[in-house]
Parts: structure tokens; sequence; C-alpha cells
């Protein structure tokens, strides 16, 4: 799952950012809102967190700039401002929950997982695919109700798998929600993941169509 | 249940009475008018007026009528002088009658006092009876052929009991006691063949007042009318004149129940700087609120970004027994709440506006179910299209967050709200489904906002900024049992009567 963090206070946004990670997020981040801006409409995100207090643009103009370019990500408001003539400007401009700091950072957590599964068309926590499932709220895997142990790479790709299971999803979207612009891509190849996840999950559950992408199945018989 | 079963008042309302009475539309009972006293002046200007005009009339007329019966009364006196001889006797006689007119009617007499004895005018022919007598006609006095009528001086009576009860007898001008109508008296005293004479005319004094009072008969009506057209005049100038400061009061108005944002340009030279500088007030205090809420949103945004990064900071290894957790939590409150009451001292009461019930209402109610899932939510939005809250839209968003946030926070399935106007209020009833607040609580609840070192966490606060709030608009909240078995919040805010504002 791959989070945009708009947030200007760098202690704050590499504080956050260290969490999310730990969380399998990947993190990108602006900290004005211009790069923001820019951001939301130029990449892949499952979702953003955005300040509303932002230096250049604020943060309910950047978000309207976003809806506006049909960047329909899930956005979280993370503010300072708690006061409801905020709360309604943000909604309002399309925000879609609404969190002031200070906060928890589970509840952060919780709630940005929560916007990806509703945002993927999933309303409950839970997603089965074939003997595989996938607790959305609390990130966690089970097969044949056993749990799944991934590695933060695996995780990431098996999660935004499940999500849209049963479509095909792009490779190079794939790869865009998976690896950090750091990311030591060659030894952690996208093939070599998915190579890895079908010893775990079993071969046919993961298909690949050749030229487009992957696609998580819940096996032939159920196709 | 009954809606009104209570009014949930907390004590301390009272001591916000003058807040409420300072919220208050202006009362219409102000004292005195601009148009009262103008009127007023103009009137007793034009009374007075009236009256001086009506004295000098009154002077002038009578002065002329003065001089005229001076005039014929000193003609008599000459002429009579004139007339005047004495016979051997030492007697005085007239060589002719002095009954020319007017000394022919009751009050135009005359007489001459001589060392010889008295002439006086003969008794008139047509006598006029003065008022209050009704002798029958005929002659007053026995008549004397010819000249004047020689008396004697200290005559006692004259003819005495021959006719009515009251004695006739000649009046003694020179003393004039009689019982008749006054009389305006010019005498003269000469010397006629070497003797000192008196002689005497009269008029009656009615000769005097009556053509003045005629003059005034004409004259009255006339003052009058023009004192009338005058006074019409007076309060049609008023009435012109004062439109224009009527129209700015009536915009005042407008503006302060938000009907209109900024007064229109005066089209008078003397009303121009008034409405520039009212305008330029308005400006300044938009500008200023805009000023200070941005100033508190970045105060907002200066303090918990730190103490957000410090929180996140603050895991099992350098906090192990959560106290520094607590203590951050303690901070927040605080910041949290000074943040809202100083939000809330910028907030726009008194300045006038107009906000649509509906829309704030929709958007809160589409929000909400967002930030607590599982709750649902009846209104008639659409009935309260024509609901208008005389309030700032940031406030009304305010204030209804933080009550509907409440009654999401507590509801276990179902919100209602509803809202009616009742004359110059709207009133808009919360009800939820939750565990409700203990009747001894509610007044606690309500003041929760105002003492800062409470830490009851979150609980009940958004109800308490609510109430201030809505104090500092005029308004009520009062906490109550819901229907549905929850809390009804009974909130009352003055209604605006249109939503044109801008």
């Amino acid at each position: 799952m791959r989070v945009l963090l708009v947030e200007d206070d760098d202690d704050l946004a590499a504080r956050i950012a260290a969490h999310l990670k730990t969380e399998n997020f990947v993190v990108d981040r602006a900290a004005n809102g211009e790069d923001a801006l820019h951001a939301g409409t130029t990449e892949t995100f499952d979702v953003a967190v955005l300040d509303l207090g932002l230096p250049k643009i604020d943060g309910v103009t950047v978000l309207k700039g976003w809806r506006a370019q049909a960047a329909n990500l899930p956005v979280l408001v993370l503010t300072a401002r708690d006061g409801w003539p905020d709360k309604v400007a943000s909604f309002k401009a399309g925000a879609d929950d609404f969190l002031t700091k200070p906060f928890k950072v589970e509840e952060l957590v919780l709630r940005l997982r929560a916007l990806v599964r509703r945002a993927s068309g999933h309303a409950g926590a839970q997603i089965a695919c074939g003997p595989l499932i996938f607790d959305a709220q609390l990130g966690t895997f089970e097969r044949d109700g056993l749990p799944l142990k991934l590695t933060a790479l695996e995780w990431r790709v098996l999660s935004c798998l499940m999500l849209r299971k049963e479509i095909v999803i792009d490779r190079r979207e794939l790869m865009e929600r998976v690896y950090d612009g750091d990311a030591e891509v060659d030894s952690n190849s996208l093939e070599v993941i998915v190579a890895r996840l079908r010893r775990k999950i079993g071969a046919d559950h993961i298909e690949t169509v050749r030229g487009r992408g992957y696609r998580l199945t819940a096996g032939a018989e159920a196709s | 249940m009954s809606p009104v079963e209570e009014p949930a008042t907390p004590p301390d309302a009272a001591g916000q009475e003058p807040a409420i009475a300072s919220a208050q539309p202006r009362s219409p009972r102000a004292g005195r008018s601009l148009a009262g006293r103008l009127t007023t002046i103009a009137l007793v200007f034009v009374g007075a007026t009236m009256a001086a005009s009506a004295g000098v009339f009154w002077f002038a007329v009578s002065h002329v009528v003065r001089e005229q019966v001076d005039q014929q009364l000193d003609v008599q006196i000459t002429a009579l002088k004139g007339a005047l001889s004495f016979d051997a006797g030492g007697r005085p006689m007239l060589s002719s009658a002095f009954d020319n007119p007017p000394f022919d009617r009751p009050g135009w007499l005359w007489q001459i006092d001589t060392p010889g004895g008295r002439l006086i005018s003969p008794p008139p022919r047509r006598p006029h009876p003065p008022r209050g007598r009704n002798d029958a006609e005929g002659p007053d006095r026995p008549s004397a052929e010819g000249a004047g009528m020689p008396v004697e001086p200290a005559s006692p009576t004259d003819a005495p009991g021959d006719r009515g009860e009251r004695p006739r007898r000649p009046i003694d001008l020179a003393m004039e006691d009689h019982a008749g109508p006054a009389l305006y008296l010019r005498r003269q005293d000469a010397m006629v063949e070497g003797r000192s004479v008196t002689l005497i005319a009269s008029a009656p004094a009615g000769a005097l007042t009556v053509p003045a009072r005629d003059a005034l008969g004409w004259l009255l009506p006339l003052t009058l009318l023009l004192g009338l057209m005058l006074t019409l005049g007076t309060l049609l100038q008023v009435r012109l004149g004062l439109r224009p400061l009527r129209r700015l009061t009536d915009e005042i108005q407008a503006i302060e129940r938000g009907a209109r944002a900024r007064l229109a340009p005066a089209q008078l030279r003397e009303l121009q700087p008034l409405t520039a500088e009212i305008n330029r007030l308005l400006d300044q205090n938009e500008t200023r609120l805009a000023e200070t809420r941005l100033h508190f949103a970045n105060l907002a945004h200066g303090l918990k970004t730190p103490l957000a990064s410090l929180t996140l900071a603050l895991d099992r290894e350098k906090d192990p027994d959560g106290a520094l957790g607590r203590l951050a939590e303690r901070m927040e409150q605080r910041i949290r709440r000074h943040l809202a009451l100083a939000r809330k001292a910028a907030s726009a009461a008194g300045l006038g506006a107009a906000t649509a019930l509906a829309p704030v209402l929709a958007d809160l109610l589409a929000l909400l179910p967002r930030l607590h899932a599982g709750r649902r939510v009846t209104a008639d939005i659409a009935g309260m299209k024509d609901l208008f809250l005389r309030c700032e839209a940031r406030d009304a968003e305010e204030i209804l967050g933080n009550l509907l946030d409440n009654a999401f926070k507590w509801a276990a399935s179902a919100i209602a709200v509803t809202a009616a106007r009742e004359g110059g209020m709207i009133t808009l009833l919360i009800d939820d489904d939750g565990p409700g607040i203990a009747r001894e609580r509610r007044a606690e609840v309500l003041r929760a906002g105002m003492r800062l070192d409470e830490t009851v966490p979150g609980d009940g606060f958004g109800l308490s900024i609510a109430e201030e709030l809505v104090t500092l608009y005029g308004g009520r909240l009062a906490l109550e049992t819901s229907p549905l078995g929850g809390l009804r919040v009974r909130l009352t805010l003055p209604a605006a009567i249109s939503g044109e504002a801008g």
C-alpha cells in the first residue's frame, strides 16, 4: 500500500513515515502544497494523509485540486484544526476521513487501512480468496486458518492483489504500489516476489497475464 | 413524555443574561424619536407664533377702535361745550338737543357738571336693554323736552316706585355708579362763560371690545387655519426629511438580522460619511475576524504538530509506565480547550449574518456517519429549507457539529433531528437513543468548558462549547430526556428573516 504523506513539519512527517513503514506502507512525502498537488495528480497512491496548514497551497485547496483533476484516491485529513467548519470544509472538498493532531499512530494506521479497503470496494474488514483470508483492518493474512508469514515486500504485493482479487493488476502499477523509491529492485524484482508468494499460497492462485500483469484468483474451480 | 418536562437551565445561566441581552435586536422602545423632537419643536414654534400674531392683531384692532370711539366722544364733548350756555340764574342750558347717533343708544351718554347744576343726556329713544336686564321697552327716564335735562345735583330719587322695584336715576358719570354695563369715559374740564365746567362723554365699554372681538371672530379661525397648514407642513417635512434616516435604520437592522451585508451608499451628502464609516467598520470587523481565526488556526498547528511528534516519539522503551503519554494527553486537552474558547471569542456573534439551516445540516449529516459508523439518522432536511439562522455559517457549523457529533458519539443506533420556527426563534431538537445524561449532571456538562483544569476526556466538552456560542448568539441550549430514550438537546437560536446575506 502506497501512501502520500503531506506534512510540512519534518519531524512529525519522519516519525509518521517511519511508523507507517513498519506497518508495510510505502510512504512518499510531500512537505508543501505545491508538491502535494503535483504528486497526487501524477503518481499512483492507495491513500493520502493530508495536513491542512501547508506552505504555498493550503490543504483544502490541494484536495480540491486533486478532485478537480480526477485524482480519486482516498484522503485522510490530518490536522491541528479541530473546529467543525474545518471538518465540513475538508469533507466538502472531498476528504474521506478526518483525524486531529495529536493522535495515536495506531489509529492512523487503522483508518488508512479502512480507507484503502473501502476504496477497493470491500465493506467488511476480512477479504477472502480461496484458502486465503486477509484482515484488511489488522493487516494479517491467513491460509487455511493459519497465520501466513510474509516479508514486507511480499505483504505489499499480496495485499495489493488481495484488495483487487480476480482483477488483473498492471505490472507497473503494482510496482509503484510496492516499491519505495530507494528499494533494491534487483534482488527483489517483482517476479522473484511473486514466485516466493506462489510457493507460500499455492501456485495457481496468482496468474500471470502476459503483457499486462498479475491476477489473484480463488483458483481454477472458482473462476 | 412531555417535551417540556423541565427547564434544564444551567444554574449560571442567570449570570450570562447580559450577553443574551446584548445579542438581542435593538429594542423597539427606544425612548424619544428625532421625528417627535422635530415635530414638537415646530409645533411649539407654530403655537407661539400664532399666539403672538393673535395678540398683535388684537392690540392693533383695539387701538384703532379706541381711537374711533375717542374721536366720537371728543366731537360730542366739543359740541356740548359749544352749545353750553347759562341762564340768568347760572343754570346750565344747551342750545340744541344732543341725541344724535350714537348718543341715542344705551351707554352713549354725556354729562355736564357746572356750579349751577348738571345736565345729562336724554334717555335713549330705542333703548337696548343691557344684557341681563329684562326691562320692558319704554323710556327709562322721564324725558325733558328739548334741551338737556336739568337735574338737581343732590336729587335723592327720581319718580320713586312708579316703575319696577329698581329706582331709575340718572347715571352719575363722574362717579360712574350704575348697575348697567361698564362705561368708557372721556372727560374735559373747561371754562365756559367764566364758569368751570366738567364735560364727560361715555361710550359703553362694549363699543371698544365688541368690534375687536368681532375681528377676533374671523382672525382666530384664520390663524388656526394658518397654524394647521404650518403643522401639516412640519409633519410632511419631518416625514419626508427623515426618510433617508429611516431607510438607513432599516438597512442597519437588515444587516443585524443578516438580510444584507453592507449599507447602500448614501444619496445624501450629510449621510455619506456615516454610511461609509459603518461599512468601513463592518469590513474591518470582518477582516479582523478572519485574521484572528487564521491566527488561531496557526496557533493550533504550531502547538499540536510538535505535540503529535512527541506522542509518536513515546514508545514503550521511552515511556514504560505511560506517564509521559498521559502528560502529553493532558497538554493536548488544555490546548484543545483553550483553542476552542479562543475560537468562541472569535465568533461572529453580533455581526449579523443569515445562514440557511438545511445545507449546514445536510453537510454535517453527510459527514458524521463517516466518523461514526452504524448510526441511522432521521431528519427532514427538505422541510427545513425555509429556516434561516441569524448566525454566521462557521459558528452554525461549530454549534451543530458539536451537538450532532455528541449525539452520534452516544447514540446506540438512531439519531433524529427536527427543526421548527417559533416566532423569531428556530428550535432544533436533536434526539439520540444513547444512555443520555443524568438530570443532575446536565448543568455540569454544559459548564465543562468553563472549568479548564477538570480532566473529563472529551466528554461533553463539545456541548459546553456549543452552549457558549449559542449564548453569544442570544439563543439557548437545554438538555432533556429524549423520547428515543437518550439525550434530547433543545437548541433555540434567533431566526433570520431571509438568506440574502453576502
